[in-house]
């Protein structure tokens, strides 16, 4: 159920565009690269609250064509487009995830990085 | 003939709004000019309370679900200016085709530079009667940088677009305009 190829913790490195990010809730952004072969690229990023004052607080799941998903919480600045985003656990392949950040924008693409685990463990805590 | 007079003083109406925004627009941006002056001179983005410039071109990517009305649609884009370079996003809230010659609209703007974000709700009024259409917009920041400052600005049709613009459901349609962004 969680055989997932590639190393069980290292670091993350996901990046993802969001020309369909709208800031309402609801709306999301697609992963086009990362080197965790449990976040597909093309999963979408779906935002859960609407973009906020000074910027974006909200939880986010992860969706991939297979429909599995994990959960995660994404806090950022539009002021200075920082912030942080964690993961943990969801469905599958995700449900021993953890992750933890830190994101930054080129322009183009949102990109985090940081460092994940996938280890059984967290999957009997978090599933 | 009074329909036709309407729309003359319309367009003269329009005329007149256009060229205002753009001579305080450019009273704001124009090097050594009192408003820049006005406020830390040199600093390369703005302060809170100067006025903030940021461009930006869009094209609709997705068809509309009632047409001729364009609600729903969703927009694309680059930007640049004081955000930085960057992309757009956009969507067409509600609109009003009730006007002839003009198209009325709530839309949300998302300015996504690279050293600023920002999302305005934005009232749309273009002009159709003239060519190229252009429009006048007026909003205010709802989220991001600049949060609850003004939003005013201009855009004009495009065709064909001078730039590639991928995913357009409307050919080489796009628009291209500015914004100006300010403390109440």
């Amino acid at each position: 159920m969680n055989e997932t190829p590639g190393p069980r913790s290292g670091e993350l490195h996901v990046a993802k565009e969001c020309s369909e990010y709208t800031g309402l809730a609801g709306s999301f952004c697609t992963i086009t690269s990362s080197n965790l072969d449990a976040i597909p690229v093309g999963s979408k990023v779906v935002y859960a609250s609407a973009a906020g004052e000074t910027g974006i607080e909200s939880d986010i799941t992860i969706v991939t064509a297979q429909a599995e998903h994990v959960s995660g919480h994404v806090v950022l600045s539009m002021e200075t487009n920082t912030g942080s985003v964690t993961l943990s656990g969801g469905t599958g392949a995700f449900a021993a995830l953890q992750a933890e950040t830190v994101v930054s924008f080129d322009g183009t693409e949102w990109h985090w990085d940081g460092t994940y685990s996938l280890t059984p463990a967290a999957a009997e805590t978090t599933s | 003939m009074s329909a036709r007079r309407l729309v003359n003083r319309r367009l003269r109406l329009v005329a007149a709004l256009i060229a205002t925004i753009l001579a305080s627009s450019w009273v704001a941006v124009s090097p050594g000019s009192a408003s820049t002056l006005g406020h830390h001179h040199g600093a390369p983005h703005g302060t809170p309370h100067s006025t903030a410039h940021v461009t930006f071109t869009k094209w609709i990517v997705t068809q509309p679900a009632n047409p001729p009305s364009l609600a729903g649609v969703l927009m694309r884009g680059v930007v640049g200016g004081a955000v930085g370079n960057g992309t757009y996003v956009g969507t067409v809230l509600n609109d009003d085709l009730s006007d002839p010659g003009f198209w009325h609209a709530d839309a949300l703007y998302g300015f996504f530079g690279h050293r600023h974000s920002f999302i305005a709700r934005l009232r749309i009024t273009e002009n159709d009667t003239v060519d190229p259409a252009t429009a006048v917009l007026r909003g205010v920041v709802i989220a991001g940088w600049r949060h609850d400052q003004r939003v005013h600005g201009v855009y004009t049709t495009m065709d064909p677009c001078p730039m590639p613009t991928p995913g357009n459901v409307l050919g080489r349609v796009c628009f291209q305009g500015s914004l100006a962004i300010s403390a109440p």
